[in-house]
């Protein structure tokens, strides 16, 4: 039985090689074709595009329409914004737009999409909007009686911020030069910067890394180990999160000696074991062995094949870095960071903030610390309230009927 | 006066606060035994996989202490059903002191789950080892256990203290508003745009979890560890 | 203050189901009330009016002198009470029972205490729930007379207990009285036990008193007449006339029950043209059957 098997074996690989040359050979030719009538196809496509865009977007068409909603409105200018609100409400616009303006982005100085943007301040509920060109940032609030003042000026804040991080995160040109700057993660959570830097201190105190402990334990070496500042840009797959200059990106050849600066041999066992991914590709033997038989080595090895984030401080982390030294810099501080684009991450942020690295992060940790997040805040006022509630209840069974029989 | 109040409401409740005592007691202790039994197996324990272990262990701590402010609460005028309040009735004391005296009483009861959990919290905290930027919050945890355990017995008592009639009002009329909350608001959303937004069975239970709502003191931290 | 217990024109209702009429009492100082009726007469109810356990809807009460309800924490204190049911926790001993209970009383006499658990033969260490109901109806005695009450209000205390128990009960009470001089309010549906110790008799039935007076005119001026010529309509008789009913095949004899009798009242009859054949003395038991029979409405006759 041996024997005839084997032939049959041979013959039907032998088939199959000639069909798939075979094969080749007829996909080759189908892609030309395809390729020849895409050719055909787009310049038909691109005019009717045109047609259709020409039809709905004419310049007079959207001249008409923006005079009639603007007739309506006034519009106002509030640092780089230009804000659009109802004539009713455009002295509460202008006030609430001003604070948040004063409170939280004096020192941008240079944002494109902000000076491009108008800024729409309607109520939600009101369906009809009062300006209807398309694409404009949009203020919506939920009846402006009753909305809370802070909750509207954190509305406002984030759509600046949210505006400001489009801009940042898309490719623009700033005096020039092809810029990127992702600082629109930093603090997304409310208009309270002290929350904001509460959850640094989170992310900070939850980070696994040697490094980041002996950061938050006062060590300075460990705080710019962790925030990846002694990395050069050079060969790699590490990069500084926030500041992408001129489409490059910061690189870092994987080297072990860092990782295990960074990292526990456990540590680093845990980064493997949580990114599943690392299983991938034929990978998941090696993926076993590393989480599951305590082989260190192969850990390394599967990081060292693997693309990803490794520096122990995450981006929203280190981008609150960025916010600091800008903070620290005063106006025109965003522009410095820019200035050149060759800059290493520490050279960007000290040129922002006016101030030698160390001092920087000595600064920024401070801020971070400061703002450790109580963990029972407010334990004690809730108790007090639980308490009030407590003999108010007792009141209730002093009212008791119970208290009378029949 | 309160020490006769406190014997009874001991008497009566005894059997079922051992027990409780002992769960408020080894509740730390087992929130924590997880990550022993990860650090004995040789496994590192990371910051966030502490505070992710115990995030699943959160919801018991205030189930607990609801649970023990109930049967203290509901327990506390068994005997006065029992006996059609007569007893009560026709001793020389005014209805301010018996209730002031049977409400201390049980509170004074609920001092002793407290004190279990705030031991249990304490040798929990002690046997962990804590890496750098977290702490433990034993006091906090246990005082926060005891203010929930005291308001669902401040509830439970006023409850209990009325008649099965109140109780069944009650309860209906918050059936009824739950009903026709959710139903309710459906359809009225189909004439009112309005109700497309105002969810009023949502609305009142962040009325009564946000402050000044009574249950306030739930919504907040629970853990025993946290940064 | 001649009274330890007065009541004017207290009224109550319960829906349709019962109504406490307009109930007037009044017991004298240093004196054993006896509360006489049927179940469902109104005693019990009439009690908690007074113990300010129920707020009347209308009517005036006092007690030892004091209002009902303003003041009724100083009332009470001196006020021993036995309620109709057992207000005792069965997962007490006698003596945690006693400590409990104590703790409420500051007129509370230990000594007085001890000595009544020998004579009543308690067993300190027993719990209440193996008790039986004689020896229940015994602590709860001992838990009303331990706090030296000057008015004592025992509701049915007696009710279901053996004889022997019964005498023990009611021999305590009444040493209590000899010794203390207090007043005692005892209500009960059972007369022949209340015939030796009462000086004073109330009777409750439907809701109404309907009859308040000394023991001794209650045991003595109840009759039963046989009378023959009865005049038709009995008009201006010097006596109560409770009930009038023909003697089957006796001809023109009827049997009256009378109340408030005395010996010249016979005279009456010579006057109307009747004669008194015998002149019958009724027990308590018997003149208390009566006395309901005649208050009730449907089967009053004459009068």
């Amino acid at each position: 039985m041996r024997w005839p098997a084997l032939a049959l074996a041979l013959l039907l690989g032998a088939t199959s090689a000639h069909g798939q040359e075979r094969h080749a050979d007829v996909q080759a030719a189908q892609v030309e074709a395809l390729k020849a009538e895409i050719d055909r196809l787009v310049p038909l496509v691109e005019d009717a595009q045109a047609e259709v865009y020409g039809r709905f977007h004419r310049e007079d068409d959207a001249d008409r329409i923006l005079s009639a909603a603007l007739a309506a409105v006034d519009t106002f200018e509030v640092g780089l914004l230009s804000v659009i609100a109802p004539e009713g409400h455009s002295g509460v616009a202008r006030e609430m737009f001003e604070e948040v303006w004063r409170e939280h982005f004096t020192n941008v100085d240079v944002s494109p999409a902000l000076t491009r943007a108008r800024f729409v301040f309607q109520r939600s509920d009101q369906r009809v909007p009062i300006y209807t060109a398309r694409g404009e940032p949009r203020v919506t609030v939920d009846g402006l009686g009753s909305t809370e003042r802070d909750e509207f000026l954190a509305r406002i804040r984030a759509q600046i911020a949210t505006t400001m991080q489009h801009d940042l995160t898309g490719a623009y040109v700033v005096d020039g030069q092809r810029r990127s700057l992702a600082v629109g993660h930093w603090a997304p959570h409310s208009a309270n910067l002290d929350q904001n830097w509460s959850w640094v201190y989170r992310r900070i105190a939850l980070t696994k890394s040697i490094v980041s402990r002996a950061c938050i334990s006062g060590d300075l070496a460990g705080c710019k180990s962790a925030l990846g500042l002694g990395i050069l840009p050079a060969e790699g797959r590490v990069r500084w999160g926030p500041i992408v200059v001129a489409g490059r990106e910061w690189k870092q050849p994987y080297d072990q000696e860092q990782f295990a600066r960074w990292y526990t041999p456990d540590e680093r066992r845990l980064i493997v074991y949580e990114n599943t991914n690392m299983a991938a590709f034929g990978r998941e033997a090696r993926w076993r062995e590393c989480v599951f038989e305590d082989a260190y080595d192969v850990c390394d090895d599967l990081l060292e094949d693997s693309y990803g984030e490794y520096v122990p401080f995450d981006g929203p982390t280190r981008t609150s870095l960025l916010a600091f030294a800008v903070e620290q810099g005063g106006r025109g501080a965003w522009a410095r960071v820019f200035e050149d684009p060759t800059w290493t991450p520490t050279q960007a942020l000290e040129n922002a903030s006016g101030l030698s690295i160390d001092d920087l992060v000595r600064g920024w940790r401070s801020r971070v610390l400061a703002a450790q997040p109580p963990a029972y805040g407010g334990l004690f006022s809730s108790g007090a309230l639980a308490m009030l509630w407590f003999f108010f209840f007792a009141a209730l069974a002093m009212r008791s009927s119970r208290w009378r029989l029949g | 006066m309160y020490k006769s109040m406190l014997f009874l409401h001991w008497k009566q409740i005894k059997y079922a606060l051992i027990p409780a005592v002992v769960a408020s007691f080894g509740l730390p202790l087992m929130v924590v035994s997880g990550l022993g039994i990860r650090a004995a197996r040789g496994t590192p324990l990371e910051a966030y996989q502490i505070i992710g272990e115990l995030n699943t262990w959160l919801h018991w701590f205030p189930s607990l202490a609801s649970a023990l402010g109930i049967l203290i609460g509901l327990s506390a005028w068994n005997w006065d059903h029992a006996h059609n309040h007569v007893y009560a009735l026709s001793l020389p004391v005014s209805r301010f002191e018996y209730v002031l005296n049977k409400l201390l009483a049980g509170a004074t009861l609920a001092l002793i789950p407290f004190a279990g959990m705030w031991l249990g919290a304490h040798v929990a905290s002690a046997a962990v080892d804590l890496p750098v930027g977290l702490n433990a919050y034993p006091n906090q945890l246990a005082v926060r256990f005891l203010f929930a355990m005291l308001l669902l017995y401040g509830l439970f008592f006023a409850l209990a203290s009325g008649t099965k009639a109140t109780v069944l009002k009650l309860l209906t009329v918050v059936l009824v508003f739950v009903l026709l909350g959710s139903l309710g608001n459906e359809v009225l959303a189909d004439y009112y745009p309005v109700f497309e937004r105002v969810h009023m069975v949502e609305y009142a239970l962040r009325t009564l979890i946000e402050a000044p709502g009574p249950f306030q003191v739930f919504s907040g931290n629970w853990a025993l560890i946290d940064v | 203050m001649n009274s330890a217990i007065e009541l004017e024109g207290v009224g109550w209702s319960a829906g349709k189901a019962f109504e406490l009429q307009d109930v007037s009492l009044s017991v004298p100082v240093g004196s054993i009330y006896g509360f006489l009726g049927p179940n469902g007469s109104g005693k019990t109810t009439t009690i908690r009016m007074f113990m300010g356990m129920m707020k009347p809807e209308r009517g005036r009460i006092s007690v030892l002198g004091r209002s009902v309800p303003k003041d009724m924490k100083q009332i009470l204190g001196r006020v021993g009470y036995v309620p109709e049911r057992p207000h005792v926790y069965p997962a007490l001993t006698v003596a945690e029972q006693i400590g409990v209970h104590s703790a409420h009383y500051e007129l509370w006499d230990q000594g007085w205490c001890n000595e009544l658990i020998d004579r009543l033969g308690l067993d300190p260490t027993r719990k209440i729930a193996r008790m039986s109901k004689g020896e229940t109806g015994k602590l709860l005695l001992l838990l009303a007379l331990s706090q030296r009450p000057e008015l004592l209000v025992l509701d049915e205390p007696t009710d279901g207990l053996d004889p022997v128990v019964r005498r023990d009960v009611l021999t305590a009470v009444l040493d209590y009285v000899s010794e203390k001089n207090a007043t005692v309010f005892i209500s009960s549906h059972l007369v022949h036990e209340l015939e030796r110790m009462c000086d004073w008799v109330g009777v409750m039935d439907g809701g109404r008193l309907v009859a308040e007076l000394p023991m001794q005119h209650f045991k003595n001026g109840i009759k039963r007449l046989r009378v023959a010529n009865a005049p038709e309509s009995a008009v201006e008789v010097p006596f109560t006339l409770l009930s009038r009913t023909p003697d089957n095949g006796r001809g023109s004899i009827e049997t009256w029950i009378v109340r408030d009798w005395e010996a010249p009242m016979r005279h009456y009859f010579d006057g109307v043209g009747a004669t008194v054949r015998d002149i019958i003395d009724l027990d308590l038991e018997e003149g208390f059957v009566e006395l309901l029979r005649s208050s009730r409405p449907q089967h009053t006759n004459g009068g």
